[in-house]
């Protein structure tokens, strides 16, 4: 799988002390935290589904699911993204704060490194440094949240931490 | 038919405003006329529905043709009978309908049909005949695949079963020959001695169980040894809107499919009894014991009675197997439109689809099959457990 970036917007967004960032054209709609309905027997970090315009759309917390943050927040000042996956899923994410629209030079995109990071480099895409010497990394959100992705245990995921 | 079920949702959620506005005089006259509403938007969505239906026929006319390059392969005489050309079935039901009916015929054909001249040794008439029909009854539409050959060998079956580890020797004596055939359709059983290019590597029938199941229907199975073999097919009649109850399980509402229940009621103290250390419940009922769920354990909520006399009992079925779920009680009926989980997501045990309520809000629609199954799991786990 090529690890190109199709657009030379991300959006970026914060989680924990990192700028993250995802290609515009995957980004559905951002709206503030919904009314969830919870799901059965679920791993910690999928807070459950909502109706997003006619569709069912289940929430991933990333905070949790990469473990930025052990006892996260929900109110009305916490923010969904609105995904669409390249196999034409949408899924909410919720993250700490949604930062800017960023225009970037794709080639600058430099691979992840293996380690030094603290989300695993196979859910990245790379990492790009802007012209204030910034740093944003950027999620390959298909990989995240990919359909054998959502299988994933919990136990398994602390584990791995 | 996803319009008809967005207006359908809409018409939930003016009506759910309605009974909201102060005015009775307004809320009367609004009332009145949604009523009208949603007499038509049941008209359109039942015109809608035949235009979807389309005959049996279409999936029995595949049907010769493999049955032929069959026989000729394994030189058997067949001959094929389809009844109820005419019973119309879900279009979008047909893809996940095909190939398990396919896979019950070849496997019929291998296993169940002799060759010739053991028919006629067994005096039967040297031809094998395999019988499809399709009829709907109460909502659901049946499908019955029919062999007269020799039957499942219902002690290969469990023997190979208890080799396999698919079930122990102590359940067993608890299983009635109906569901000690149904473990064909158990994952790695095949009871053919030579596996060949049409059956026996033990993959397809538990294939077959799981596509009729993700189609809302279930399995049935009668042999009789040197007589034959019936498959039957329980099927709603649509996969898009179905008829729930909404329960209520401590802050939660999960709309319980209204075809899977039998009845519900609220338990006296002498209904329940208890076996072992009290773990397993069973409610009496009229002769007939059946196992209790308490929802809320599965589901890990906060309930409004734990105590079984407080709440409600619903009686489910699927399949063979009843249960009683214990809720907190229940509340109004009404039409839901089906949205699959695994769409965006993926599937969850006791969840089989959801819905989007009239508040906009999603309500998840029980699995009746799963939550039995996974009911099962849990006893296991603690009779294990004790073991240990």
């Amino acid at each position: 799988m090529s690890k190109n970036i199709v657009t030379n917007q991300l959006l970026t967004f914060r989680l924990g002390n990192e700028t993250y960032g995802v290609e515009i054209t995957k980004i559905r709609e951002i709206l503030t935290y919904p009314k969830v309905t919870v799901l059965p027997s679920i791993q910690d970090w999928v807070k459950g589904v909502i109706n997003l315009r006619g569709e069912v759309t289940p929430i991933i917390d990333l905070r949790m699911r990469f473990h930025t943050t052990d006892a996260p927040i929900y109110d009305d000042t916490t923010i969904v993204i609105a995904v669409i996956t390249k196999d034409n899923r949408m899924l909410g994410i919720v993250v700490d704060t949604v930062s800017n629209i960023e225009v970037i030079d794709d080639t600058r995109l430099s691979p992840a490194p293996e380690m030094g990071t603290s989300i695993s480099s196979e859910y990245l895409k790379g990492l790009i440094q802007k012209s204030d010497g910034n740093m944003i990394v950027v999620m390959d959100i298909d990989r995240v949240l990919a359909k054998d992705e959502m299988e994933l245990p919990d136990n398994l995921l602390k584990k791995q931490k | 038919m996803n319009n008809v079920g967005e207006l359908v949702i809409t018409n939930a959620m003016l009506s759910q405003f309605a009974t909201s506005i102060s005015d009775q005089k307004v809320q009367d006259s609004i009332m009145e006329r949604l009523e009208l509403l949603t007499r038509h938007i049941r008209e359109l969505q039942e015109s809608i529905m035949s235009i979807r239906m389309v005959p049996m026929e279409n999936i029995y006319s595949k049907f010769p043709k493999v049955i032929r390059d069959i026989a000729k392969k394994l030189n058997k005489k067949v001959e094929f009978k389809h009844f109820g050309d005419n019973v119309e079935i879900d279009k979008a039901m047909i893809e996940g309908l095909t190939d398990p009916l396919m896979h019950i015929i070849r496997n019929s054909m291998d296993h169940g049909l002799e060759m010739p001249e053991d028919r006629k040794e067994a005096g039967k008439p040297e031809t094998g005949t395999i019988t499809i029909a399709a009829e709907q009854s109460n909502g659901q539409i049946i499908i019955s695949i029919k062999d007269d050959g020799k039957g499942i060998n219902i002690d290969t079956v469990v023997n190979k079963a208890i080799s396999k580890n698919v079930i122990t020797e102590d359940k067993l004596s608890s299983m009635t020959d109906e569901d000690k055939a149904m473990l064909i359709f158990e994952a790695g059983l095949s009871t053919a001695e030579a596996i060949t290019d049409l059956s026996g590597r033990g993959v397809g029938m538990d294939v077959v169980k799981t596509n009729i199941n993700k189609l809302g229907g279930v399995v049935r199975i009668d042999t009789k040894p040197g007589i034959g073999t019936t498959i039957t097919f329980v099927l709603p009649l649509t996969l898009a809107i179905l008829d729930g109850l909404d329960v209520a399980v401590g802050d939660t509402r999960y709309i319980l499919p209204l075809n899977a229940i039998v009845e519900s009621l609220q338990p006296k103290q002498d209904m329940i009894k208890r076996i072992g250390d009290g773990g397993n419940e069973l409610l009496m009922l009229r002769e007939e014991f059946i196992p209790i769920v308490r929802l809320y354990k599965l589901f890990k909520e906060t309930p409004k009675y734990s105590e079984l006399t407080e709440g409600m009992l619903i009686v489910v079925k699927s399949g063979n197997h009843k249960v009683a779920m214990f809720v907190d009680e229940f509340l109004d009926q009404h039409q839901v439109v089906v949205k699959p989980l695994d769409k965006n997501f993926r599937n969850v045990q006791g969840v089989g689809a959801a819905t989007v309520r009239g508040d906009g809000t999603i309500g998840l629609i029980l699995d009746v099959m799963g939550l039995i199954e996974e009911q099962k799991r849990v006893e296991e786990f603690r009779r294990e457990r004790r073991v240990a």
